[in-house]
């Protein structure tokens, strides 16, 4: 009887602080901008179906462009629901409960949008059937597809699995009609008995180990679609590792960004702690820094060598054409973090989330410093081409079609925290009853 | 007797028309002829031999004519020109003697290399081109002189570039292997799903 | 007197119509023996080489396909028998650009694009820069089709690489694999028009046709080089640049000059651009060496 009343005392004031609520104001002009930043987006992919790829800026040398620079950014976030889920848990680290359900969202929502802007970079997307019926084995782009598909599906129930008691405690707790239905279809039947807790910790626990392989699979094979082609800067074995470290870290900064604003938003500052924050953020330098280990390794060795195409190409990034734009991504997306978060100070949260935004959009323009420059310089001279043909700026149609796929991503985001509570409410309930068990513990013996 | 003479005049008529109209066909067929069949002008005659063996083969083209006795003479001073029937075009053989001699004789070297079809059998052309008294004349014949070369259809290799079908076998077992025990996980918790449902149904 | 005339008249007019019937019919025989079957009164439209849209008989366009390239095997298998090569002579290469201009023609492509590039090319600072004609390599290790999701692109048997436009998903994974930018890419809707014409004249399953959001290249003109005629860029160079053949037969021609393959590549050093990357190219080139002319900036050619 007494451990159940203190439950419910528990219950209620997690209910209150982690319910989701209402949109606001800020809310709804947050939400109208995304759909306003969606519906040009979409008017822009109109405009490429009808006249065809041609409103891009990409030609027959720079034939992959921002699409597939944003697919890469994509799958590269998504690597945080391993990175958060798994890792963190397998190695028993306790402080990372309340970011569980952040990091998973956030890797559903770059998945899904993952494979959105690759099917809008197609030439025929009405063909996209024939990956399945016509699949070559043989072919890298066959490989991302299944590990993609395999991780969005493994990514989705490590979302889903650990909400069913949460969407039990928003059925019971909603008051509009629709809502209870739509909760009630989810909770499957949560009645919170044992067995099914033990069912969905089982399940927990092997998708955790399941995951963590298949994140490193995704980016890694979304690296040999440039590693297994000649091209200078892209004919590299280094690419695997060096894309994988990337990704975990610009997904450590893309949840510290998304942390940061709900907790503002929502007033969670009892859940997501100064604390989480220091630790983020020791994980984000740990991060940085085997991430500046790979890229010292990616550009300095053929740098040394400066062989002829692959010379000219590093030239450009280091002191050419795309000098500022490289130089710029290098120091404040990667050399700026690890000098500003090894200090404590550095580490408090809202320089942590300036430093984290640094890292997510340089990560951004990383991305497309590895797609673009590289084909500038085939082995082949460009020659006897329009003028045009010598750069890529990307049209209006291509930026406004990748903001969308940006913005749809944060609007699954954003939607999702609307309707499910953000921080898993039954792990919170739990770690406060164990911490309450032991505090009550300690009052027997000190007695 | 009018009548006749003008039947008469009718019937000739009839008959320079008759003559023209043979003549001009004859005059077509005649030509006809003479296109098809100049090798056999009744001028003269060109045959191909083959001599020598291994890398001392030669091919000899011998040109004949008639010199109104019955026999036939030997053609000397013509320029033969030698090639190897390929599907691209003529391959030219070359050699020393291509002017046939007193014996009327013009030798090339034939080359060691060359593919002939599964047997080995090759189609050498000897031709006599724009000679001022001989014209064009051509001769055809084949010899067992090229290597054989089989040109059955392989089967494509299994291979990185082969077809969906003919992926490397490692390949294959790997990718259905690894897919196969994951999807397996993945179907496993599906039905955990499925048990959670079910042991939540009669509780309240 | 009547009878015999009437007789004589009678055989003068019977030997007459037939004398005139066998005139004729020979006269047919030979005009039918050039011909084949033409769709006469047909017209189609075509995008002529400056871009203008006409209407053209279609008996005027090129020749019927022999039903063997078309029917008879498994047009993915290509011609029996066959190991298409090519070899590109430096030495000659004066920039005339009517290589160029006949791939434009032949594949319905606007005048200032082609399967078949020409690049002004210096191997070294001190070396002598020199023209370099590249088609396709239509390689024996292709990268390209390795590395095709959909098998859009795939290797026969007769060596040609070649595209199918109607299972192509606009990827453009090939055109970055390949290591000698010899595909290029449908990016709007001008071609496909000249979709109608391709299914007219039934072309070769390799034949690369122009289908929006597809990968295009060139294809060694299957629909020539399968009934033993030699490619248009082969037949249009001035200068005697391209050689064609079959290296199963080790000859190659460039239309006037015949030669045996093994021997030209040995006397003349043939080599494959950027061998090392173990792509092994069907195109052999010959180093610009012993050239009758100096090196010319400026282009010399139409286009």
């Amino acid at each position: 009887m007494e451990t159940a009343k203190i439950e419910r005392d528990y219950n209620h004031e997690l209910l209150k602080d982690l319910m989701p609520k209402k949109f606001g104001m800020q809310g709804r002009l947050w939400v109208g901008f995304l759909v306003a930043v969606i519906i040009v987006g979409a008017f822009g992919y109109y405009r490429q179906l009808k006249y065809g790829l041609v409103v891009t800026d990409m030609r027959d040398f720079t034939s992959w462009g921002i699409y597939i620079s944003n697919f890469v950014f994509f799958v590269a976030i998504s690597l945080v629901g391993s990175l958060v889920s798994a890792i963190l848990k397998l190695t028993n680290v306790e402080w990372r409960t309340p970011l569980v359900r952040i990091s998973e969202i956030i890797a559903v929502a770059a998945i899904t949008f993952a494979a959105i802007i690759i099917i809008v970079d197609m030439g025929r997307p009405d063909r996209f059937w024939h990956l399945f019926v016509y699949g070559r084995i043989q072919s890298p782009i066959m490989w991302d597809v299944i590990v993609i598909s395999t991780y969005f599906i493994i990514s989705l129930l490590l979302l889903y699995i650990p909400l069913l008691p949460d969407i039990a405690i928003c059925r019971e707790t909603t008051s509009s009609k629709w809502k209870k239905r739509f909760y009630t279809i989810l909770a499957l039947n949560w009645r919170g008995t044992k067995k099914q807790y033990s069912i969905v910790n089982k399940c927990i626990r092997i998708l955790s180990v399941l995951v963590i392989p298949l994140a490193l699979a995704i980016h890694t094979v979304t690296s040999w679609l440039f590693a297994t082609t000649y091209r200078a800067g892209w004919d590299s074995s280094n690419f695997g590792p060096y894309f994988v470290s990337g990704a975990f870290m610009v997904g450590c900064a893309g949840v510290i960004s998304v942390m940061y604003v709900l907790r503002n938003h929502y007033n969670l500052q009892k859940y997501i702690t100064a604390r989480h924050f220091n630790n983020m953020g020791k994980l984000l330098v740990l991060l940085s820094l085997i991430y500046l280990y790979f890229n010292i390794n990616e550009y300095l060795v053929p740098g040394y060598k400066m062989k002829t195409v692959e010379g000219e190409q590093l030239y450009e990034l280091f002191k050419g054409r795309y000098a500022p734009m490289f130089w710029s991504v290098q120091i404040f997306g990667m050399i700026l973090p690890i000098v500003v978060l090894l200090f404590k100070k550095g580490r408090k949260p809202l320089p942590l989330f300036i430093v984290s935004l640094f890292v997510v959009v340089g990560a951004w323009f990383k991305r497309f410093l590895i797609v673009a420059p590289t084909q500038l310089h085939p082995f082949i001279p460009i020659q006897r081409v329009p003028e045009s043909w010598h750069h890529y700026i990307p049209t209006w149609e291509e930026w406004m079609i990748t903001s969308a796929s940006l913005a749809g991503a944060l609007l699954i985001i954003t939607l999702f925290v609307r309707l499910f509570p953000i921080i898993p409410i039954w792990e919170m309930k739990e770690e406060q009853m164990r911490k309450h068990q032991l505090a009550e513990q300690k009052d027997l013996y000190e007695v | 007797m009018q009548n006749k003479k003008i039947y008469m005049k009718y019937n000739l008529l009839n008959i320079r028309f008759l003559c023209a109209v043979l003549t001009s066909c004859s005059l077509l067929c005649v030509q006809h002829a003479f296109a098809q069949d100049s090798s056999n002008a009744g001028i003269a005659k060109l045959t191909v031999s083959f001599l020598g063996k291994d890398s001392t083969r030669q091919v000899m083209a011998a040109i004949t004519k008639p010199d109104g006795t019955g026999k036939d003479t030997a053609v000397k001073g013509v320029e033969v020109h030698f090639y190897i029937y390929r599907d691209f075009g003529l391959l030219p053989v070359e050699g020393d003697n291509t002017t046939t001699d007193e014996n009327g004789e013009a030798t090339a070297d034939f080359p060691s290399d060359i593919p002939g079809d599964k047997s080995g059998i090759v189609t050498v052309i000897a031709r006599v081109e724009d000679d001022e008294q001989l014209g064009n004349i051509e001769t055809k014949k084949n010899i067992q002189w090229g290597i054989p070369v089989n040109k059955q259809q392989t089967a494509q290799p299994r291979a990185l570039w082969s077809s969906a079908n003919n992926a490397p076998w490692l390949l294959v077992i790997t990718v259905t292997g690894m897919v196969g025990v994951v999807w397996g996980i993945i179907v496993y918790i599906i039905f955990q799903l499925v048990a959670i449902k079910r042991a939540g149904r009669y509780e309240t | 007197m009547e009878s015999q005339q009437d007789s004589r008249r009678k055989f003068l007019k019977a030997g007459l119509i037939t004398t005139a019937v066998a005139a004729g019919g020979l006269g047919v025989l030979e005009v039918l023996s050039q011909d084949e079957k033409k769709k006469k009164g047909d017209t189609v439209k075509l995008l002529s080489p400056d871009g203008k849209i006409v209407e053209v008989d279609s008996s005027e366009i090129n020749p019927q396909i022999p039903e063997f390239v078309v029917s008879n095997h498994n047009v993915r298998e290509g011609v029996p028998g066959k190991k298409f090569v090519m070899v590109i002579d430096l030495s000659k290469c004066k920039n005339a650009g009517k290589c160029r201009s006949a791939c434009s023609k032949m594949h319905y492509l606007p005048n200032d694009r082609s399967y078949i590039k020409v690049n002004k090319m210096q191997d070294s600072e001190k070396a002598s820069p020199y023209w370099m004609p590249t088609p396709c390599f239509h390689c024996d290790n292709p990268p390209c089709v390795k590395v095709c999701p959909v098998g859009a692109t795939f290797k026969l048997t007769d060596g040609i690489v070649g595209i199918d436009n109607n299972r192509c998903i606009g990827c453009r994974f090939c055109m970055v694999a390949c290591p000698y930018s010899a595909r290029i890419f449908n990016w709007d809707t001008e071609y496909a028009m000249t979709q109608d014409v391709f299914k007219n004249i039934k072309q070769h399953a390799a034949c690369s046709s122009h289908v929006r959001g597809t990968v295009e290249k060139c294809d060694f003109c299957p629909s020539k080089t399968g009934n033993n005629e030699l490619p248009d860029c082969v037949k249009a160079c001035p200068n005697g640049v391209f050689y064609f053949g079959d290296e199963n037969e080790d000859v190659v021609s460039n239309g006037d000059e015949t030669v045996q393959l093994s021997q030209l590549l040995k006397d003349k050093s043939g080599y494959r651009y950027l061998e090392d990357l173990g792509t092994k190219p069907r195109v052999y080139y010959l180093p610009p060496v012993d050239r009758q002319f100096p090196f010319k900036d400026a282009e010399s050619g139409t286009l």
